[in-house]
Formats: structure tokens, C-alpha cells, sequence
């Protein structure tokens, strides 16, 4: 299975108003790439894609809000989980696309013994799974979007071997965070901030 | 089930030779008082407590290490469990007393949803189980002690009531670390790598 052919089943599943987050490298790119429009929070740092959904979940509780992580930035900071399980945001669902490696660099623990699923319902979260099959990854995320969760699925891809370039403006720094806060502002459900947010 | 009473099982079964380190609060002068002796590890910061004693077991491969951690401490960084399960160090033992509090400050996750030994087992560590009464305890120190590991037990315990006085200087900062550094200069197995 590869992470965007997954994608590709996902974005169309996305509407308008759920928010997205994104780790780094290769979420993000093929990201950029498939949903232009809305709320996109690209390239958090590795541990941070499921905290910052976190906590958008809390100021958006009516808007699904679906965190695409991967393997080697989730396992920076797996308490992140124990958080997750106790916040249990309805709202809430984690994509973790599990590659087994840290971008081009070597393998990770999810490659041996680490089961990241386990380590989810350890934390907590009961509403978890491993998809192996794009039937099957449709069909998760399809239920996820349907139900109140949270929801952890973790899906086993390939290493990337296709590139995607994103757009830098829209994909890093400082002009991605406006766009972002842009999007944000323009939300049916913002209730507005004060100045200068 | 108390922790001190846990403690006092577990110390008779740590041999002179063996490595012990512990998390801040009650582990340390709890652990002080029934080892006073011996290469002791005490008061790590939070989250630091299994990382420190996987150094240990790298080290001083053939000795057991007891790590003595607690939940809010190992909560810090749960991700050392990923850690630990990857390197499958054969003399770790991993203790997690539970009391489900944040010292006297309010309750942890382990109260409400967590369970720290099924994360200890998606991470990779399969002989993980918790414990609730002294007899388990003991059952499962003995157990871990005379098998090879990586063990992680998680016993659960009360809130702790009393407290325990410790010397400082044995407990805490720099002292402390040069009492441990003696120890280990002294040990059997160290090889002076200077």
C-alpha cells in the first residue's frame, strides 16, 4: 500500500470545514498536493502533528479534525497518546501512516517489535486499528468520519519512492501559518480572537 | 498495596553487585532506607529514570538493573519504553510504582484510562505485567530477578501517607552522584575505560 494512494481515497472524504494537520516530509508534500483548499496545518515538527490537532479539536468541537502523522514523528513523543486518551476529543481522528522508517535514513522500531496500535490502547484510545489494504483504509476512515471518536488507525505503507514538490508558500513557514490562520479566520464556527491573533 | 512495603521485599533480593536507580520523590529515600549500600542511582528527573538504567545495562551487562520508576515519571516519556523494547537489554527490570498521583498535586491518566503495561507491551516488551498485592509483587521481583528480561512490572499502590527522612547528600545532586561513582569506580566489572 502506498501512503498516497491513501491520500488520494482521503481527500475527497475531507470536506470543507474539518481541519487537517500534517508532519513533516512526505505527509506534507502529498498533502499540498491533493487538498488546496480549508484548513491545512502542514509540516509540524516530529511529535507535534497530534498535539496541535489536539488542540484545535477543543477550538473547533463540531469539525472533525484528522491528524496525518507518521511512524518515526509519532514515536517522539508517544505520551502524546496518554493525552490524547484523556482529552477524548469526539472529534479527533489520527492517521499515523506507518513506512517503518525514518524518511530515507534506516528503519524504525515499528519495523521489530513496536506496535503502535497497542501502544494507542495502552494509552486509552479503544477506538484503534492497522490497515494493510486500501479497501481497507477507505473503509476505516470512512467509519472514522462517520462516528464519534477518538479514532487511531495506523496504516502500513510502503516507503515513499514517488516525490511530490509542494509549494513551499504553501507547505512551510511562516506564509503557510497564514494561510492556515487565514482559513481559520474565514471558518463558519471562528468566533473571532482578539487583535492581532 | 504500600510501596514501602514493596520496597522492603524487593531490597533483600538486590545483591551488592547489582545497579538500582530511582525517580525523584518518595522512590528515593524509600529506596535509600532499605539500600543504603551498593551502586544506587537516586532522584532522576522525571522521564529519566529507564533511560539511565538502559545506560547501566549497556555498561554492566552482566548485572541485573532495577530501575525504580513511578507513573508520572515514566509518563513524562513513555517513548523509552519504544527505546527499551528495541534494545531488549537481558538484565533490565523495570519497576513503575503506580500510585496514580502526581505526588500530593492530583491525580494521573493511570487513574482514569492508561494502562502503562499494555503500552509496555505494544511497545515491544512482552514480559510486562502489573501487580496489586504484596504476594504478586514478590512474586514477580523473585521471577524477573532470576530470569532474563527486559521485566516490566507496574505495581499499583496506594498514594503514599508517611513519609521517610533520607540523607540528602546520599539522595540528591552532586554527592549523591559522587557516592554512585565510587561504587561503580569499586565494582567488579568496571573496566577503567580511561
Amino acid at each position: 500500500m502506498k501512503r498516497y494512494d491513501c491520500l488520494k481515497l482521503l481527500a475527497p472524504m475531507v470536506d470543507k470545514h474539518m481541519f487537517a494537520v500534517t508532519s513533516l516530509s512526505s505527509n506534507t508534500a502529498f498533502w499540498s498536493s491533493l487538498r488546496l483548499e480549508g484548513a491545512n496545518f502542514l509540516g509540524c515538527n516530529m511529535g507535534l502533528c497530534i498535539p496541535f490537532a489536539l488542540g484545535l479539536t477543543a477550538a473547533f468541537p463540531d469539525r472533525k479534525v484528522i491528524a496525518l502523522d507518521s511512524d518515526g514523528s509519532l514515536m517522539v513523543d508517544t505520551s502524546s497518546l496518554i493525552t490524547l486518551a484523556d482529552v477524548n476529543p469526539l472529534n479527533f481522528i489520527a492517521i499515523v501512516f506507518d513506512n517503518g522508517s525514518y524518511a530515507r535514513m534506516g528503519a524504525t522500531f515499528t519495523t521489530r517489535r513496536t506496535d503502535l496500535e497497542k501502544i494507542a490502547q495502552g494509552a486509552g484510545i479503544t477506538k484503534t486499528g492497522t490497515v494493510r489494504s486500501e479497501e481497507a483504509f477507505a473503509a476505516g476512515v470512512k467509519h472514522a468520519l462517520e462516528t464519534t471518536g477518538p479514532h487511531f488507525i495506523v496504516a502500513k505503507v510502503e516507503p515513499d519512492k514517488e516525490r511530490v514538490k509542494g509549494d513551499p508558500h504553501r507547505t512551510y513557514g511562516r506564509a503557510m501559518r497564514e494561510w492556515f490562520m487565514d482559513a481559520v479566520r474565514h471558518h463558519p464556527d471562528y468566533k473571532g480572537g482578539k487583535k492581532g491573533d | 498495596m504500600k510501596r514501602y512495603d514493596c520496597l522492603k521485599l524487593l531490597a533483600p533480593m538486590v545483591e551488592e553487585h547489582m545497579f538500582a536507580v530511582t525517580s525523584l520523590s518518595t522512590n528515593a529515600p524509600f529506596w535509600f532506607n532499605v539500600r543504603p549500600q551498593g551502586p544506587n542511582f537516586f532522584a532522576l528527573n522525571m522521564g529519566l529514570c529507564l533511560p539511565f538504567a538502559l545506560g547501566l545495562t549497556a555498561a554492566f551487562p552482566q548485572r541485573k538493573v532495577i530501575s525504580i520508576d513511578s507513573d508520572g515519571s515514566l509518563m513524562n516519556d513513555s517513548s523509552s519504553l519504544i527505546t527499551v523494547a528495541d534494545v531488549n537489554p537481558l538484565n533490565l527490570v523495570a519497576f513503575v510504582f503506580d500510585n496514580s498521583s502526581y505526588a500530593f498535586m492530583g491525580s494521573t491518566f493511570t487513574a482514569r484510562r492508561t494502562d502503562l503495561a499494555k503500552m509496555a507491551q505494544g511497545a515491544g516488551i512482552p514480559n510486562s505485567g502489573t501487580v496489586r498485592t504484596l504476594e504478586e509483587f514478590s512474586a514477580a521481583a523473585k521471577q524477573a530477578m532470576a530470569s532474563t528480561g527486559p521485566h516490566f512490572i507496574v505495581a499499583k499502590v496506594e498514594p503514599d501517607a508517611g513519609r521517610v527522612a533520607a540523607d540528602r547528600s546520599r539522595t540528591s545532586g552532586r554527592p549523591m552522584r559522587e557516592w554512585f561513582m565510587d561504587a561503580v569506580r569499586r565494582h567488579p566489572d568496571y573496566q577503567n575505560r580511561r
